[in-house]
């Protein structure tokens, strides 16, 4: 702890919403930490005007998304999701204003070496949907807020010496703030993975970007293979819109995802209920708040190839995508990439898709020159031997590879 | 595989002076033929100016103290006796096999040197003292293929070298995107020795003012008060260095001015140093000559008391020194100058983006609100002997704070 360094304070819920006097230290901050689903119902309010004015967006972590997946995933879980707020500014309602929020999970070991290190670790919770675990941190006072949050895990880390950040941006303004922090503090810190995958940024027109992405024979070859496909009916290309019956595209999407390989290996939504009742709660709460992209290639009115993306604060993530494996020589799926590549040209109000994709995912790198880095932290919470296994990890990996000879591939 | 080569001469054939005309601007890098060619002497390198600065043109991202105006007279002044060796990686033209390579990388190293303390020796990118980013020049096309050229070759020097330092890169970005690929791919160890960020200026998007959104009301109209005081004393006056100047008066007034500072008191400024003087007059001459040059002047009755200088690259530049004097301290000069610019720069939006090059802590920091991130990385050069010195790294670097003999190294 440097000299001078506010400390926050942890304060407790009264049951009756309102928070505990914070004292009347003006730069201090208050923790609150929840772990009922429906405890946290109360802050919603709150907790929408932070997202819409976050550093960073993610809609992962955003209540209408969140609220679903807890409701599916979070059972059995030890989950701890720690709110900080700022009690010199009342927001809207004269509650304090929320500035950070992070929801957590404790896991019983560190998995992030590839072997299982029998080691509690504080991780930013991942569920199986989720593609980017970045916290919500306000724009305001956002210095404060990660010094609160770090000083709160170093007091309440709940035994658990390691604190892991998963999926977090390798670049922008969380990951500037996490570096200033931790030379600021002394943290050591440790980058345990590190990859960039695709990211979408429209360029002057889709017809620059396309013909900047693409050579000239494969731009030929998708033009061929629309007309070809075109043939065999009436080809058409559709967008939700705000009107639309929502219903419709989420059923439609779930079965055409079903019918494709990811069904027939047990690994779509509709294989699991809670996967499926995660989806279509999320997808329609993102409906009703505007944030829901769903784009369909239709051949005689019937669904070959879905898209389903959402929107954040002038950003968007690609969810998800289906096709049908039918029209596979038809490249279905590319066709309507590229058709999401045109409308995103015209749409003012997003200016990046995240592809959400695997590194070396081929399609989509092949379309999207564009990168973006994504990391996974792990850093001591203050508590021992946090140091020293953060220290260690490196060493660790490299006996691994050489003992075990594990890990050499990705 | 790379079919790669090693060669420590010119790998260009004899009608290389022959490629001017339209046909030479139509090239294609065979990203499958790539050949480093490493150059040991200044003179050497100045055969191939005409490549690098086509390079420069090209690149992923620039790096003015990597450019040629910049280089040669640093690796002339600056060297002593070190020795820089430069790496320069070739593809050969697909277009025109036979024809001339081209230069798609340029890295310069330090020599081979104990890693701190190491029993084993590093490669760096070279740093000279005014040297504020290391980001080596890639060209855009064959990029990847590049790099991995540049590991190999480092790979087959690994028993001399078996460490390899990034130094001072740029941590975001399209290089630092190409080495996280480049290291991800292969799960090759590596380790961020050090990471910080320093104050970026980014044009607001329309009109906007930009001094009226960074600065608060109370800031804003101290300055004001200052100018005005100021203007009590004699007439002031910004100026800006204009196309058909002769800078070298400007670059002697700045000169002049670093070294009446604290700068020349503790022995840092250009003018404490001959040769240091005539690099900073050489590269500000050469990058007025090549259009990248912009100084900016508060002045009191003619004479400066305040000036920066800045370098372009690309779509943006870098400000690479600012001086003031002292004498009028109280007044704010640097902060008057900056501010005005600023607006300057937001208004006649030449530029989209200014890296401050200003080490963490400085005042530049509360006045542009974007940052970017300065990183360090090591990598194993291809021997298990780098690998394993790089996994235990992070561990000494635990002992060495929590020995109690030893302070916490400052930052």
């Amino acid at each position: 702890m440097i000299a001078g360094a506010k400390k926050a304070e942890t304060i407790v819920e009264t049951g009756d919403g309102a928070l505990a006097a914070p004292g009347t230290a003006a730069k201090k901050m208050a923790v609150v930490v929840i772990e009922r689903i429906d405890e946290l119902a109360r802050y919603v309010e709150q907790w929408e005007a932070l997202a819409a004015r976050a550093l960073e967006p993610n809609p992962f972590y955003e209540p209408w998304m969140l609220m679903p997946a807890l409701r599916a995933f979070g059972e059995g879980r030890k989950l701890k999701l720690v709110l900080i707020f700022d009690p010199t500014r009342l927001g809207s309602s004269q509650r304090p204003a929320l500035r950070g929020f992070f929801p957590l999970e404790i896991k019983p070991a560190y998995e992030g070496l590839g072997t299982k290190l029998p080691l509690k670790t504080l991780s930013l919770w991942r569920h199986k949907y989720c593609y980017i675990c970045t916290p919500l941190v306000g724009g305001e006072r956002a210095r404060d807020t990660i010094e609160a949050f770090f000083d709160w895990i170093e007091r309440e880390n709940f035994g658990c010496p390691l604190m892991e950040l998963e999926q977090i941006p390798g670049e922008g303004p969380f990951r500037q703030l996490l570096v200033d922090h931790f030379n600021m503090s002394g943290r050591l810190s440790f980058v345990s993975e590190s990859f960039t995958r695709a990211l979408f940024r429209p360029s002057a027109s889709a017809e620059d970007y396309l013909s900047a992405a693409l050579p000239g024979i494969r731009r030929k070859e998708l033009r061929r293979l629309e007309k070809r496909l075109s043939e065999t009916g009436r080809l058409e290309y559709s967008e939700l819109g705000p009107g639309a019956e929502v219903e419709g595209w989420i059923s439609e999407f779930l079965e055409l995802e079903a019918i494709s390989w990811k069904g027939q290996e047990g690994r779509a939504l509709l294989s699991k209920p809670e996967d499926r009742d995660f989806f279509t709660e999320a997808a329609r709460s993102a409906f009703r708040e505007g944030r829901l992209m769903m784009l369909s290639l239709r051949l005689d009115g019937r669904p070959i190839a879905y898209k389903c993306n959402f929107t954040a604060s002038g950003g968007s993530f690609a969810f998800k995508i289906a096709y049908d494996d039918d029209y596979a020589r038809f490249s279905p799926g590319v066709l309507l990439e590229v058709e999401n590549i045109r409308r995103m040209h015209d749409r003012i109000d997003v200016e990046w898709m995240d592809s959400c994709a695997d590194p070396d995912n081929f399609m989509i790198n092949r379309l999207w020159p564009g990168r973006l880095t994504i990391q996974s932290m792990v850093v001591a919470t203050g508590r021992m031997p946090g140091d020293f296994v953060v220290s260690s990890i490196p060493m660790l990996k490299w006996l691994n590879r050489k003992l075990l000879g594990r890990g050499a591939d990705r | 595989m790379l079919n790669m080569t090693v060669t420590e001469r010119d790998p260009r054939p004899d009608c290389e002076a022959a490629t001017a005309g339209p046909a030479a601007s139509r090239r294609k890098v065979d990203e499958q033929r790539m050949s480093v060619v490493v150059v040991r002497d200044a003179e050497t390198l100045a055969s191939y100016v005409r490549d690098w600065d086509g390079l420069a043109a090209s690149a992923i991202e620039p790096n003015i103290f990597y450019e040629s105006w910049m280089m040669m007279p640093a690796l002339r002044l600056l060297a002593g006796g070190e020795s820089v060796t430069v790496a320069l990686v070739f593809a050969r033209d697909m277009l025109n096999p036979s024809g001339a390579p081209i230069l798609c990388g340029f890295f310069p190293l330090e020599a081979p040197r104990a890693y701190r303390g190491f029993p084993a020796r590093a490669r760096r990118l070279w740093k000279h003292l005014h040297c504020y980013l290391c980001t080596p020049l890639i060209r855009a096309e064959g990029a990847r293929a590049t790099l991995s050229a540049f590991f190999e070759w480092l790979a087959s020097g690994s028993k001399e070298a078996p460490l390899m330092e990034f130094t001072s890169i740029a941590g975001e970005g399209p290089f630092r995107r190409l080495l996280v690929d480049y290291l991800a791919e292969r799960a090759r160890l590596h380790f961020v020795s050090d990471s910080r960020t320093r104050p970026m200026f980014r044009l607001a998007p329309g009109a906007t003012c930009y001094v009226n959104t960074a600065l608060s009301g109370k800031h804003k109209s101290e300055l004001k008060r200052k100018e005005k005081r100021l203007a009590e004393l004699g007439r002031i006056e910004y100026k800006s260095l204009e196309a058909g100047d002769d800078p070298t008066a400007w670059i002697d007034d700045f000169l002049q001015l670093e070294a009446s500072g604290w700068k020349g008191r503790s022995g840092s400024a250009f003018n404490c140093d001959e040769a240091q003087a005539k690099f900073f007059a050489s590269s500000a001459q050469s990058a007025f000559r090549e259009g990248r040059l912009r100084m900016f002047a508060l002045r009191l009755d003619g004479r400066a008391i305040a000036q920066q200088v800045y370098m372009t690259a690309g779509s943006g530049a870098f400000a690479f020194k600012v001086a003031f004097d002292e004498a009028y301290a109280r007044f704010s000069p640097g902060m008057l100058l900056e501010v005005k610019r600023i607006d300057h720069l937001q208004s006649n939006r030449e530029i989209e983006w200014l890296d401050s090059c200003a080490a963490p802590g400085n005042y530049l920091s509360n006045l542009w609100p974007y940052r970017r991130t300065i990183e360090t990385v090591l990598v194993g050069a291809g021997m298990g002997k780098g690998d394993f010195i790089i996994s235990l790294l992070p561990l000494l670097r635990w002992l060495k704070r929590s020995t109690p003999f030893r302070r916490p190294a400052a930052r």
